[in-house]
């Protein structure tokens, strides 16, 4: 009993080495740097179709949402999705903001801007997700989490007690990600019949690759394919806390975001995935 | 052996010996900083873990508390956001809507187009996938109004565009029914000089009507009968004189 007390003291004490961990600075920082070249991609992607969205015409234009929530009544519900982006509705403004967006990413990539650039790195993807509210997803949600711990993480000129917790907090946050994640994919029928391959795989029209007219028409490769996609994950986050088997663990989660990224085509989503996973290496002992 | 410090090109100082000074030496304001932010990273964590596991599914007690962190978690975008964490399952509401509009008032099958989006990558066809799939979802909710101010801005630059209607792409997942559903959403355009409506065409749909076992029936009580509403059907003056009601059903 007494130990457990002092496990759970242990964890949530603010000197023990659980939120204090030593961490690899040098890893940190390519982290960091993995993470802002991915803010720098989500940027990039959003320049493409930036005049279907937002602007007078855009579906999404500050006239149009504020029609839809008014006649759908969710006004209190939106007010939270602040964004400087509400100020200028139209196009070549979120098309200044990305491009602005971008240079801040590969700034921080180049490690070459002070410190604080990390936080606004972090307040730019907020406010581009928030503008265009009903658009984001994992993929957002993603980057911000990354981008605020790593704030935190590299927010002191030396490495101290601020890194060590913001990595472990990346870790965690990660982790829980990662943990949902696969539960959330395995509570799905086709992931325990063998046709998660194949629901991965389409819509096809939509796809880099179509594999549904291919390779996933042999059923024992979907099966197997289905089984290791559902399993791996939660195998590789086990293993990644261990640190025995934390390489096999980080490798099998980088293996896990390839396979995936190749047949859903989540390219983005699974490069910050791919990426989030070498965290584990930052932290010297992870547990 | 010195305590070797190397300053690299990041503006982080690598120590190469003991990465982190040992927290003794902290001063009790430090210390109660830390403790606060740890405070603050547990409660963190919590409702992140919250929000992600919503759309699975979660208690009601649950759900009340998350209700109350919505304002941090929409304003960090820490939150799922009600949107799924996870890999796709393979169901109805994932497959891929296409929009598609006609020059004809009462088009035919082969009548409809596809819009071109042109190539703008993967990215840029999920997010509006995503945008879609959740006016699809509006639709079959009957919230007709609703989706008819999302799609208003599509037609806007296409005067030629009579019809509009979203359809799913059928599966290999999908079975024949819904392979043969009628389109998600189907409206008929209604210009007014600048102004423009949807006057929406109600898809197929089976209503159970209760039949008195009395009365003579040709097809026999507690028959289900589908009404003269099917997309297909031709449209009759009221469609083509009544006041264009956005997004409301026009009466068959």
């Amino acid at each position: 009993m007494n130990d457990n007390h002092a496990g759970i003291r242990s964890t949530i004490s603010s000197d023990t080495g659980f939120w204090n961990p030593q961490v690899n600075p040098q890893r940190l920082i390519w982290l960091r740097g993995t993470m802002a070249l991915s803010a720098g991609f989500y940027f990039l992607s959003a320049l493409t179709d930036a005049a279907l969205w937002v602007g007078h015409e855009g579906l999404l234009s500050r006239q149009s949402i504020g029609d839809f929530l008014s006649a759908a009544d969710l006004q209190s519900e939106a007010r939270y999705y602040l964004s400087p982006l509400w100020w200028f509705d139209s196009a070549a403004a979120y098309r200044v903001f990305l491009i602005a967006g971008i240079t801040l990413s590969l700034g921080v990539v180049s490690g070459r801007v002070p410190r604080l650039t990390t936080w606004v790195l972090w307040f730019w993807i907020v406010a581009a997700a928030n503008r265009l509210m009903m658009l984001a997803g994992m993929t957002e949600t993603l980057l911000s989490l990354a981008m605020f711990s790593l704030a935190i993480a590299t927010s002191t000129k030396r490495v101290s007690w601020w890194t060590g917790f913001g990595t472990r907090l990346f870790v965690c946050q990660f982790t829980i990600v990662a943990a949902v994640f696969a539960a959330g994919t395995l509570n799905g029928d086709v992931w325990w019949n063998g046709l998660g391959a194949v629901a991965l795989a389409e819509p096809a029209g939509l796809k880099s690759i179509d594999w549904t007219e291919g390779l996933l028409t042999t059923t024992w490769v979907h099966d197997v394919l289905t089984f290791l996609i559902a399993f791996s994950l939660p195998a590789g986050i086990l293993a990644a806390w261990h640190n025995a088997t934390r390489k096999a663990g980080v490798a099998v989660l980088i293996a896990w975001s390839f396979a995936v990224a190749l047949l859903g085509s989540q390219w983005l989503e699974c490069l910050i995935f791919a990426g989030s996973a070498t965290s584990f290496f930052c932290l010297r002992k992870p547990v | 052996m010195p305590n070797r410090r190397k300053k690299n090109r990041f503006n982080v100082t690598e120590n190469r010996t003991e990465p982190e000074p040992p927290s003794a030496d902290v001063t009790p304001r430090q210390r109660r900083i830390r403790r606060v932010t740890v405070g603050f990273a547990v409660v963190h964590l919590a409702v992140c873990t919250l929000s992600l596991m919503q759309p699975i599914g979660l208690p009601e007690t649950f759900d009340q508390a998350l209700a109350y962190a919505q304002p941090y978690l929409r304003a960090t975008r820490f939150g799922a956001d009600g949107k799924p964490a996870r890999l796709p399952h393979g169901r109805l509401d994932e497959a891929e809507i296409r929009v598609q509009v006609s020059g004809e008032a009462e088009p035919a099958e082969s009548d409809w187009l596809d819009i071109d989006w042109g190539s703008t990558g993967v990215e840029a066809t999920n997010r509006r996938q995503r945008f879609f799939s959740a006016a699809a979802t509006l639709a079959e909710n009957e919230q007709y109004g609703l989706v008819a101010r999302w799609l208003r801005p599509l037609i806007s630059g296409r005067p030629e565009a009579e019809s509009i209607r979203m359809v799913r792409v059928p599966t290999l997942l999908s079975d024949v029914v819904q392979d043969n559903a009628p389109p998600v959403y189907q409206a008929r355009i209604l210009r007014r000089q600048d102004e423009i409506n949807l006057a929406n065409l109600q898809p197929t749909r089976l209503v159970a009507i209760a039949v008195d076992e009395d009365a003579s029936s040709p097809s026999g009580g507690g028959d289900t009968t589908p009404p003269d509403d099917s997309p297909n059907r031709k449209a009759t003056p009221t469609d083509r004189f009544s006041p264009p009601t956005e997004g409301r059903a026009v009466a068959p």
